[in-house]
């Protein structure tokens, strides 16, 4: 599954790149050149091994290089590859217990993407891709509470299936529920794992909700015939934004909010505004203030960051002198000098010839 | 220049269409960009770090003939193709598209005694907007060279030609300080304690240039301490005169319009491109001084598109120049030799007070 997320260099290798007493842009070529791994940038590791998952779903894994830390179960990673002269970062959950060694990602083959499609038609064992540090907070209150429910649907299994794993494979001796909402048979991931790890864990129950055979949806009656005691549960909710929201909407309801944690993978919607007023064309979030804030149809996202306020960076404000340069985080621009539209998430824009096609989310 | 120029002026509607071809050219170039562009920059980076260690390491045997000489010109070729090809054309944000973070343009910082952030805010900025705008144009003689019967003489400029060795020699250090105007601290028109954190930065990056290049390689060389800080003092002379030279056939050459600020007055884009065309000048030569002038041969194609990398101006150059000739504009080039002599010819000619009446600029 991916999350769409800063994909930020860690700090201090941009300190030491900026620093000046080191010259640490000539330090790290060499150390790119010895080993693309030892990069103080972005270390590019060899995958070991591919797993296919299911028709449309396979796991990769690697061994992260050093400073890479140690992830915690609900993680997620930023992977890169180079496409035609570009590189495409995505994030991907980690689907693999922490521990050391080796770290499993599963991804599933999206109908347009970029990365996921690479990387399932295009990397082999012993290719490199790109790899920063774990990130997120999808992770389980310490200690984990007796009672858990996990609820997945499709790829929205992967950052369960690492906490499952981190679970069972330590102390925990309370009682997991797993509601694994897949399409069809054929589509679900980690099968047979999951079967092994309920017969070996009698604490782990797992229902397949499989919706083409047997016609089954979340619902609330649905849910109260297959875990009767979900209110007493602390639960887990990963998979599609639709989906999730039907969840989300009954656990409100039912006043268990603080009881819930989930993770939105694809384009994260911080916002959803229906109510445009007249001549607004798109929100505009700023991901660094919180701050939400309106774009007309056809304003720079320069002029409407000043006109709600903001002070941003400028130059020529015609697209040559790069002065407002930022990391636009999600959501599509149209380049006001080309009118070409582009959805790329992660891109850095000019703000100055940059336009809200529709709702942004800006690293500003 | 004493004869208008020989560009026409361009009616609206003729400037709107030099936009769209332009553009269009644009365009094209950006939809093709990848893998072969993302290639070559890479080889250029390795290129310039390997002959950077070769040189570095070979200084350390000492004066050994032939080898020598040549380390020294390992070392300068590395620094200029650095400075040129490499840090240049990645703080225009010529490979940005590629989402590497090591040629990115915000934080690149290149090896020369100048910020690349106050290079960013005079040469991407100024300079590109402003081209050849008088007093706008902080490069437009650099403040220190009289370069335009435009400019104001004073006696100071009867020295030019002789302090321009000087800078040329010093060139990095002109650069560094361009964005400082330390005349005004001088005169006393702004305060020296602006002055000093204006300069905190600027010490702080030559301060680890001079180290490295005068006291951490040197020392590692042990017993043959001297011949590295004099090879590395003629490599940063090298990319200094070499820089100098290349930079001052860019606007600086017969046939290069100069603006006043009322003539670029809410300007359209098709005034703006014609601008940069009539503002700027290329040289003619082979594919190696291309490289070594980080493409800045091709400064007309550089100033049309200076987010466009540089390595594929040579292929756009006859397009431009085709649409130059349509709209009657002056598309000026010639070689090296007699681009940089007209420079040359214009420190002698502009030194001294204007004979005539002020000539024409515009
Ligand atoms: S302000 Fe110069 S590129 Fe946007």
């Amino acid at each position: 599954m991916t999350v769409t997320a800063t994909a930020g260099q860690p700090a201090w290798t941009h300190s030491l790149f900026r620093s000046g007493w080191l010259d640490g842009s000539a330090l790290n070529f060499f150390l790119e050149e010895l080993n693309p791994a030892w990069s103080l940038v972005r270390p590019a590791v060899r995958i070991r091994q591919i797993i296919e998952e299911t028709h449309d779903t396979r796991s990769f894994v690697f061994k992260p290089a050093w400073g890479f830390g140690r992830a915690i179960a609900g993680q997620h990673v930023g992977i890169g590859v180079d496409i035609n002269g570009r590189r495409h970062e995505r994030r991907y959950s980690i689907s693999s217990a922490p521990a050391r060694g080796l770290v499993t990602i599963t991804v599933k083959r999206e109908p347009n993407g970029k990365v996921s499609n690479h990387l399932h038609d295009r990397i082999k064992v012993g290719d490199r891709v790109f790899v920063s540090p774990p990130q997120g907070d999808f992770v389980l209150p310490s200690p984990a509470p007796q009672k858990l429910l996990l609820i997945a649907a499709g790829s929205g299994i992967t950052p369960l299936m690492a906490q499952l794993r981190s679970l069972l494979s330590g102390r925990y001796s309370g009682s997991i529920v797993l509601l694994n909402y897949v399409r069809s048979q054929q589509d679900r991931i980690f099968g047979a794992a999951l079967d092994e790890l309920a017969e070996r864990h009698p604490q782990l129950s797992v229902h397949w909700c499989l919706e083409k055979e047997n016609a089954e949806r979340f619902s609330a009656s649905q849910l109260q015939q297959r875990v009767p005691d979900y209110a007493e549960r602390f639960a887990l909710l990963c998979g599609p934004a639709g989906f999730m929201q039907v969840v989300r909407q009954h656990w409100h309801e039912q006043t268990l909010d603080e009881r819930l944690r989930f993770e939105y993978f694809g384009t994260p919607q911080p916002f959803k505004p229906d109510d445009k007023p007249a001549g607004v064309a798109a929100h505009i979030a700023l991901a660094r203030s919180g701050r939400s804030i309106v774009a007309e149809a056809n304003q720079s996202a320069l002029a409407a960051l000043e006109a709600a306020g903001e002070t941003p960076s400028y130059g020529c404000r015609m697209g040559i002198c790069q002065s407002c340069r930022c990391r636009k985080v999600s959501g599509p621009v149209r380049n006001l000098l080309t009118g070409a539209v582009s959805h790329e998430p992660n891109e850095e824009i000019q703000l100055c010839i940059s336009a809200a096609e529709d709702d942004l989310v800006l690293d500003y | 220049m004493k004869k208008p120029h020989p560009s026409r002026a361009l009616s609206p509607q003729e400037q709107d269409a030099l936009a769209a071809e332009l553009d269009a050219l644009r365009d094209s170039v950006v939809a093709d960009l990848g893998e072969r562009d993302a290639r070559y920059i890479r080889r250029i980076v390795r290129i310039s770090r390997y002959s950077a260690v070769f040189g570095r390491i070979a200084l350390m045997f000492g004066f050994v003939p032939l080898l020598w000489p040549l380390a020294v010109l390992a070392l300068g070729v590395s620094k200029i193709l650095e400075n040129m090809e490499i840090g240049h054309n990645v703080m225009h944000g010529q490979y940005d598209w590629m989402n590497d973070p090591r040629l990115n343009s915000q934080t690149y910082e290149w090896d020369n005694v100048g910020t690349s952030d106050n290079w960013r805010k005079t040469h991407n900025f100024k300079h590109h907007t402003y081209t050849n705008i008088l007093g706008l144009d902080d490069d437009l003689g650099y403040d220190i060279t009289r370069i335009t019967g435009a400019q104001r003489w004073n006696p100071g400029y009867l020295l030019q030609p002789a302090y321009n060795v000087v800078f040329a020699l010093l060139f990095q250090w002109g650069v560094a300080l361009q964005d400082m105007k330390l005349g005004r601290y001088v005169l006393g028109r702004r305060p020296l304690t602006e002055m000093f954190a204006k300069l905190r930065p600027i010490v702080r990056k030559s301060g680890f240039q001079l180290f490295k290049d005068y006291l951490f390689f040197p020392l590692l060389a042990g017993p043959n301490l001297l011949a590295v800080p004099i090879g590395n003092l003629i490599a940063n002379g090298m990319r200094n005169v070499w820089t100098y030279s290349i930079i001052h056939c860019g606007h600086f050459p017969a046939g290069v319009r100069i603006y006043t600020r009322a003539e670029c007055k809410n300007e359209s884009r098709g005034h703006w491109y014609a601008r940069q065309m009539n503002g700027s000048a290329n040289i003619e030569g082979s594919r190696l001084l291309y490289i070594l002038s980080g493409h800045l041969s091709h400064q007309i194609e550089h100033h049309l598109f200076p987010d466009i990398p540089a390595h594929r101006y040579p292929e756009m150059a006859p397009k431009v120049r085709e649409i130059c000739e349509r709209y009657g504009q002056h598309y000026a080039t010639g070689p090296f030799i007699r681009q940089f002599g007209s420079v040359i010819g214009k420190f002698f000619l502009y030194a001294v007070p204007n004979l005539q009446r002020r000539p024409r600029t515009a």
